[in-house]
């Protein structure tokens, strides 16, 4: 009769662990992130530096000031200025941000570089990120509330600033529309899709502490 | 009873050795997709399309043909007076095979311009990518969504819902293509959609 308990128990147990290994499996995708830090630090203290080519009639400092939305969520993760360039000012020690005119859709990008200022890969170690922003107006005003899009582009970019890729497409655990998750992080002009976040969602924050802790 | 757990047994450990080897597949295709060359990548943010009127709407030119030059490395400027100085880019040549929008003709050749760059380091090429697309290569045969530039006399790729490849039949389908045969390093399940549509919209005999 022991024998018969015992038995069952180990079946039972190798139930459990079939289940999770099948559930790790699953949600392989949680991973929205790159790996690397910054200065090979654990913290990210962000200083931005706005060009001159960044601020249009859409492209204003307040846009631009939403990149301290990420703060609060993170003990690691600080964004520390958003400074306007003035002429002659060094721009060591700030991660720029520049305006180019996009005709193909581009809405923002980011490129990150090494101590020796080459571009590296997003998975790498980096020692500054360069933002540049569509300084076409059109493309924001596509957007019902062009403002808006601007807020949410900038931040976006920013969210790659502090490593996060964007969410996968497909049928995961909290990916309810379309196969997205609500996020800042997902792709498109705010306000035409209603899977984009203007700021930081549950889902953005969840994976920056998963970063960053 | 024996008989009984053994039975068990067997199937459970097969049902863990077949969701582990999905992991380990699951990197021999990244293995296998790998380009040759080193690429670095910039996070890109761009506008969404989400079924093919829209992107066909948003186009200057539609159309099919094939590259009679690489990707050359252009520089790029921000407006007519060729200042400031905008960003390095590729520029290749491309002949025109078919036309589904757009004021060209079939034979016609036109510039396409695309975000990424090639440089030689330290003996390996390396790809600097802000497009998310595989580069332009000569022969290569695609079907390109293009938005004119005035200043720089170039058509952009309407970013990556512009480049597809061009259908061998009218059973192809995305999922039967590699993200890089799409010409993109990573698979993106709603510009695969718009594949679909588009080889289902058009006769390719």
């Amino acid at each position: 009769m022991k024998k018969h308990k015992l038995l069952k128990k180990i079946v039972a147990l190798l139930v459990v662990m079939t289940i999770t290994c099948n559930l790790f499996t699953a949600h392989a995708h949680t991973g929205e992130y790159h790996a690397g830090g910054y200065y090979d630090d654990k913290q990210a203290n962000l200083k931005f530096l706005i060009m001159d080519s960044a601020l249009t009639s859409i492209l204003t400092m307040d846009v631009y000031n939403s990149a301290t939305s990420w703060n609060g969520i993170s003990d690691n993760v600080y964004v520390v200025s958003v400074v306007k360039h003035v002429y002659g000012m060094p721009t060591s020690g700030f991660n720029c941000v520049y305006g180019q005119a996009y005709t193909d859709g581009t809405l923002g990008t980011t490129t990150f570089y090494g101590v020796n200022g080459n571009a590296v890969s997003a998975n790498a170690t980096w020692n500054s990120v360069m933002i540049t922003m569509n300084s076409d107006a059109f493309v924001f005003a596509l957007a019902p509330n062009a403002t808006n899009a601007a807020k949410k582009t900038f931040t976006h970019e920013v969210g790659h600033a502090l490593k996060l890729k964007h969410p996968e497409n497909g049928s995961f655990s909290g990916h309810t529309q379309l196969g997205y998750p609500y996020a800042v992080m997902n792709q498109g002009l705010y306000g035409t899709e209603s899977y984009l976040s203007m700021v930081p969602s549950i889902h953005d924050k969840s994976n920056l502490i998963d970063k960053w802790n | 009873m024996k008989k009984l757990l053994s039975i068990t047994l067997a199937v459970l450990i097969s049902i863990c050795v077949t969701s582990c080897n999905k992991n380990e597949n699951k990197k021999d295709d990244i293995k296998e997709n790998k380009p040759q060359t080193n690429v670095i990548s910039s996070e890109v943010d761009a506008i969404g399309y989400q079924n093919l009127n829209e992107l066909i709407e948003v186009c200057d030119l539609v159309v099919v043909g094939e590259h009679t030059t690489d990707g050359v490395l252009q520089n790029e400027f921000l407006d007519a007076n060729k200042s400031p100085y905008l960003f390095d880019v590729s520029e290749s040549s491309f002949e025109i095979s078919r036309v589904i929008k757009g004021d060209v003709k079939v034979g016609d050749t036109i510039n396409i311009t695309q975000q990424y760059y090639i440089q030689n380091v330290e003996g390996v090429d390396t790809i600097y990518d802000s497009s998310e697309m595989t580069p332009m290569k000569k022969g290569e045969k695609w079907v390109y969504f293009l938005s004119y530039d005035e200043i720089n006399d170039t058509y952009w790729i309407r970013n990556i819902y512009g480049k597809y490849p061009v259908p061998e039949s009218n059973n192809s389908t995305a999922d039967g293509f590699t993200a890089e045969e799409m010409g993109r390093y990573k698979k993106n399940n709603m510009v695969d959609s718009l594949y679909n549509e588009l080889v289902e919209m058009y006769d390719w005999e």
